[in-house]
């Protein structure tokens, strides 16, 4: 486990998710209350990307079948996932964002 | 004296399952069993017409939990046992086998059938419906290079079906009787988009197709659709389901296609609740309906599971369906008003369709590689369509937000 710089903190938005990789795994940053957050970018139960779903407040809807995750936890919240997705230590040095993987 | 449960689903499927979790999240104590004719544990169909046909996953993705995993729970499974009668009165059901178990609540997930259509004895095994993960499996061994096979119906389970085949490198054909595809769910506008998909993916769709004869030849089908002979290796029937009510309908309780329940789940009896697609429930925004779908499996059988185990619990979601075919992603929120004006919002392969009821308000939505405008589409249900909202260049988000001030 190592952190990663994978972004600047002002590029993660508001009320969307940003998709970045890290050795080629994809990472989906979201923003709760100002908080950035990592977890998995692929949806447990389909081949979808978070990143691209919409956000909640504190969820994300997956784009494809709106299986709804928690993204301070990757909790899977309502179906038609079944498993959680990972989510990942995050810390803001200099502006950017870094991520433990 | 016979076996009792505090709660006792017949049916084995999604909703069985979900109706019991729905009892053990508010009634930890309660003993609780699923009795029903299916030999698998509860599992779950979306993945039999996709992953599965596709090959991309085995049976195992359907199986939300295994056998260990209910029993960790308390959820006792009486499988393999065709439940012949309810005796309401008693508080009983009694098996095919006769023997009698007591309950007391009841709860009725007993689903739905496949319609089928018949054929000799000699192509049983080569005219197939698609409803059990067993079903899944014999269509799928069919699905390769080279075989022909012919999709009888161009709903959903027949069009996912062809979506399947055609990926697997079968030649298909489709024959639907009506004049298009998906003719009880979709507007002709997304029912074109759908057949433009299959066209484009090398399917012979040919709708207003009459089926005239079904019959052996020579080791495979002979399909016989006015004077021309089809030979297929494989006949998937996808006609639609039939709900399973003749238990509760010989019970006397009150079927009107489906069984009726309130919107916690109960039927014309107190100390019977039924749960999933077998259920003719209220829906926001109409009178009630029986639909199939997942989600009805899912959420409306928990609701009733925890009303049936002491807590209401109301069922309320904006219905909701989706399918994948040649890696198009679609889904519908709501309903389409046959009465109202469609709405088309188009952006190359992207598109979202509106229903607008005769009210101007927006009751329905289904979206063709959508994204998450599909999540802002559902937050639109019931309100009054904004003016713009066919123009795919304006954010769908900015339209919800000036509709939340407005």
């Amino acid at each position: 486990m190592s952190w990663h710089q994978v972004a600047q903190a002002d590029d993660v938005p508001e009320d969307e998710g940003l998709c970045v990789k890290i050795d080629g795994h994809a990472i989906a940053l979201f923003r709760v209350e100002g908080e950035i957050y990592a977890i998995d970018d692929l949806c447990s139960h389909a081949e979808a990307s978070l990143a691209a779903g919409f956000v909640d407040g504190g969820l994300i809807e997956c784009p494809l079948h709106q299986a709804c995750f928690d993204i301070r936890t990757g909790k899977v919240m309502t179906g038609p996932a079944t498993e959680d997705v990972r989510s990942y230590r995050v810390k803001i040095e200099g502006g950017a964002v870094l991520v433990e993987r | 004296m016979a076996r009792a449960f505090d709660i006792l689903i017949v049916g084995a499927g999604q909703a069985a399952r979900r109706a019991a979790e729905g009892a053990r999240a508010v009634a930890p104590e309660a003993s609780i069993a699923i009795v029903g004719e299916e030999t698998h544990p509860p599992y779950d169909r979306p993945p039999l017409s996709k992953e599965i046909l596709l090959g991309k996953a085995d049976a195992s993705l359907c199986c939300k939990r295994d056998a260990a995993s209910f029993a960790a729970d308390r959820i006792e499974l009486i499988l393999g046992t065709r439940v012949a009668a309810l005796h309401l009165d008693d508080r009983e059901i009694e098996t095919a086998s006769g023997e009698r178990i007591g309950y007391g609540k009841l709860i009725i997930a007993t689903g739905s059938r496949a319609r089928s259509l018949p054929a000799p004895a000699a192509i049983a095994d080569k005219v197939l419906t698609l409803r059990t993960i067993d079903d899944a499996a014999r269509v799928a061994a069919h699905l390769h290079e080279g075989a022909h096979i012919v999709v009888i119906g161009a709903g959903f389970i027949g069009l996912e079906a062809a979506s399947a085949a055609r990926a697997r490198g079968a030649r298909v054909t489709v024959l639907e009787a009506a004049d298009r595809v998906l003719g009880r769910v979709f507007p002709i506008e997304a029912a074109a988009r759908v057949e433009r998909l299959h066209r484009d993916a090398g399917v012979d769709l040919r709708l207003g197709a009459k089926l005239d004869e079904i019959a052996p030849d020579g080791g495979r089908v002979r399909v016989s659709v006015g004077a021309e002979k089809l030979l297929a290796d494989l006949v998937v029937v996808g006609i639609g389901i039939i709900p399973n009510t003749e238990l509760a309908r010989a019970a006397g309780l009150a079927v009107d296609d489906g069984v009726v329940v309130s919107a916690e789940g109960a039927t014309s009896h107190a100390d019977v609740f039924a749960a999933g697609e077998v259920t003719r429930h209220p829906v926001r925004g109409a009178s009630a309906m029986r639909i199939e779908s997942w989600q009805v499996a899912e959420l409306q059988a928990d609701a009733a599971g925890r009303s049936a185990a002491g807590a209401p619990t109301a069922y309320d979601a904006i219905p909701y369906f989706w399918s994948d075919q040649y890696g198009v992603n679609m889904q519908m929120f709501g309903l389409i008003r046959p009465d109202g004006a469609i709405l088309v919002r188009a952006a190359g392969e992207s598109a979202l369709i509106f229903s607008i009821g005769a009210d101007g308000r927006i009751a329905g939505a289904i979206g063709f590689n959508a994204g998450a405008d599909m999540s802002i589409a559902k937050r639109m249900i019931g309100a009054p369509a904004p003016v713009g909202l066919e123009d795919a260049a304006t954010p769908l988000r900015k339209l919800l937000r000036a509709g939340a001030t407005a």
